[in-house]
């Protein structure tokens, strides 16, 4: 079997946390398809992890096994880079819920490539033509939309990159996870593949809006049929 | 803000100098409870593997070997406990390391909780209620009760054991 390893596209993964209530979101948008399956991990309460750039598919899983298991993110991080071989080609980045943050971009990763730790923030981005200058759009789209719910201000970060490079970040999945600590229902959404091709104006972050635009006010009538499945 | 890499020119890759196994081998269960020890180990400071060596009256190699993921072997039952109190684990390293140990390892379940090292001594300090009847009723009744304990576990350990039926 003859399989096209050298793949390159365009990747970018933003992390957040909310120190009020432990909660924790990850947004992603990529020029691969289906990126929802293969990169974002959050385990309520625990961590965030990113886990892209020829992924190693069971990175993201071991991560939270070992921040479970009571390791810093800076632990984790060294315990994957001592043992994955494979790790300078590959983006990984762990925002914990007490706001521990761990990135590494590995040296093979594709085109520009970098990572960026803010305050309970954190960027990882491969393939991207506009280097640094993208996570400048995604830092200010999210720094000007404070006071929304952490959903909406990660898609807001995407959709600032996404202004930014136009045609240059052809975007045919994206992912939203926002984990709140004792929240009956959870925002997991994700596009595998745009509505309609790239070329044809498609465009798997606009699909994600629109679908997180669909599912907000039905979060609160999935919580209430979670507890109970009518009034009584 | 900090930054991490950023740069169009990739550098030379050290994967030829990287370990030449794969981590999420078949052998995941015992490489995952070493990692565990070995960042323990690391938060203990240097030192901690030359004292397991000279405690244990191995080789420093040896030491290294049974406590690197590099390395495929695993770490003799017998001699868990003693590593632990060695390489000062908190009581909460030492549960998650125990429970690693046993999810890779089930059939050492009993070998490793049962050993009599000598160091498996619980203490708990009585309240002085005023009364010697009331706090010899007391002092018995934790004894029945820790010892009823003790008896299930060890029967649920010694269960685990391969070729034991429930």
């Amino acid at each position: 079997m003859n399989i096209d390893l050298t793949h390159k596209g365009t990747m970018l993964s933003v992390l957040a946390r909310d120190p009020a209530d432990g909660t924790l979101g990850i947004a992603l948008a990529s020029s691969s398809i289906a990126i929802g399956a293969r990169c974002p991990h959050v385990e309520t309460g625990r961590a965030a992890v990113a886990s892209q750039g020829f992924t190693n598919l069971k990175v993201g899983p071991l991560a939270l096994d070992l921040v479970r298991c009571g390791l810093t993110a800076a632990e984790v991080l060294e315990a994957l880079r001592q043992h994955d071989r494979w790790l300078d080609y590959r983006q990984i980045g762990i925002l914990t819920a007490d706001g521990q943050i761990g990135a590494h971009t590995g040296a093979q990763a594709t085109g520009w490539a970098g990572h960026r730790v803010g305050q309970d923030l954190l960027l990882l981005g491969n393939g991207l033509s506009r280097g640094e200058a993208t996570f400048d759009a995604v830092v200010t789209a999210h720094r000007e939309s404070g006071g929304l719910p952490m959903a909406d201000r990660l898609l807001r970060a995407l959709e600032g990159a996404k202004a930014l490079l136009g045609d240059a970040f052809p975007i045919n999945s994206a992912s939203l996870l926002v984990r709140s600590p004792g929240a009956e229902s959870q925002i997991d959404l994700r596009v595998d593949l745009p509505s309609s091709p790239i070329d044809e104006g498609g465009s798997g972050l606009a699909d994600l809006r629109r679908l997180y635009a669909e599912y907000l006010p039905l979060v609160d009538i999935y919580a209430a049929r979670s507890v109970a499945p009518r009034p009584f | 803000m900090s930054f991490g890499r950023g740069m169009t020119k990739p550098k030379k890759t050290t994967s030829s100098t990287a370990r030449a196994f794969e981590l999420f081998d078949d052998l995941m269960p015992i490489r995952r409870y070493k990692i565990l020890l070995q960042t323990f180990l690391k938060r203990r400071g240097t030192g901690a593997r030359q004292a397991i060596a000279e405690q244990l009256g191995h080789t420093r190699s040896f030491v290294t070997q049974i406590t690197s993921p590099a390395y495929d072997l695993a770490i003799p039952a017998n001699q868990v406990r003693a590593i632990l109190k060695l390489a000062e684990l908190t009581a909460e390293e030492e549960r998650i390391f125990l429970d690693a140990y046993i999810e890779a390892h089930p059939e050492r379940a009993a070998e490793v909780y049962a050993a009599p090292h000598g160091h498996g001594t619980v203490t708990i300090s009585l309240p002085d209620l005023g009364d010697l009847a009331a706090e010899a009723r007391l002092e018995a009744l934790i004894r029945r009760l820790a010892e009823s304990a003790i008896d299930s576990f060890v029967e649920e350990a010694r269960l685990r054991q391969p070729g034991r039926a429930a």
